[in-house]
């Protein structure tokens, strides 16, 4: 499918979607399901189409919000994610195995997007920015354990489906 | 859904409660109570602003004191979903685009926390200089 308009295709439903999905749940402070369908699209349709799709996502946020220091900090997180995601996913077995690996990421963000502010900011920023987003981070962990560990095998099943039946095809 | 996952789904909503508690209790900043004087220093070298007010107040942390006195200090707050930040003083917009920000300090230090997070003390100077990063 390298290259092929079906890919092309596939990509922008991707995106749309976690887009969609972001804006939908934009007003509860870090609780969201992007994290979710970033780790499942990249086990369902493979490496290659969310990569891309992790690229127009963070560049749409870029036209819907403005530019800000912390968009940056969205090109490199996601396609970490998505990376870590494509390597651990023949250790993990399970939804278990995602729930944590979203769980840890969410906990994470915060510290990330501080290291990224301190080279605009300075250090001191970046640990106040830190401090301050703890609780967020906090409440990211968990709230992505708890949707990956509910919603994750249920989708993963529909999707597989739609796989097999021939309605969606696997990335590279 | 099984009852693991169940389970599961409780200890991490406890978990967050205990985490949520800790970081209350001991990382933020401990406030004083009663009234405190302290002063507000703003600094907007390109526009020849600087200027010093001081305060006597009850509040407890500076983003109250701002937003009471928004007008006199020319204020002007954007909100976050992590919280609120000051986007100007003095009617002074500090401009994403030309890369400006406000840098706070207290006393002379640069601030570990933001404005929602800073507590007044006595005699404190909150010092706003306009900068580019």
């Amino acid at each position: 499918m390298r290259n092929s308009v079906k890919e092309i295709a596939l990509i922008g439903l991707l995106s749309a979607t976690i887009t969609a999905a972001k804006f939908a749940l934009s007003f509860i402070p870090n609780i969201e399901v992007v994290t979710l369908l970033f780790i499942l699209y990249t086990t369902v349709f493979g490496l290659r189409p969310t990569l891309f799709a992790s690229l127009i996502f963070s560049t749409t946020e870029i036209l819907i919000y403005g530019f800000s220091t912390w968009l940056i900090g969205y090109y490199i997180i996601w396609p970490v994610l998505i990376l870590l995601t494509h390597f651990l996913q023949y250790r993990i077995k399970s939804e278990y195995g995602f729930a944590f690996l979203g769980g840890l990421f969410g906990l994470l963000f915060g510290l990330f997007f501080a290291l990224v502010e301190s080279c605009f900011y300075g250090i001191f920023y970046g640990i106040s920015y830190w401090i301050k987003g703890i609780p967020f981070d906090i409440i990211h962990g968990v709230s992505n354990f708890i949707i990956i560990l509910s919603l994750y095998k249920p989708l993963r099943n529909m999707l597989d489906n739609f796989v097999k039946s021939g309605f969606l095809k696997k990335g590279s | 859904m099984d009852k693991k996952k169940i389970l599961l789904i409780v200890l991490a909503i406890v978990l967050a409660g205990a985490l949520l508690f800790v970081y209350n209790k001991f990382m933020l900043p401990e406030t004083v109570e009663g009234e405190k004087e302290v002063s507000i220093r703003i600094i907007i070298e390109e526009e020849g602003v600087d200027r010093l007010f001081t305060y006597r107040t009850d509040h407890d942390y500076l983003y109250a004191l701002l937003k009471e006195k928004e007008e006199e200090l020319g204020a002007s707050f954007e909100e976050y979903s992590f919280g609120v930040m000051l986007a100007g003083l003095m009617d002074y917009r500090a401009e994403q685009a030309r890369n400006e920000f406000f840098h706070i300090s207290v006393n002379g230090e640069d601030a570990m926390e933001g404005i929602q997070q800073l507590p007044l003390k006595d005699g404190d100077i909150y010092t706003f200089k306009l900068m580019k990063w």
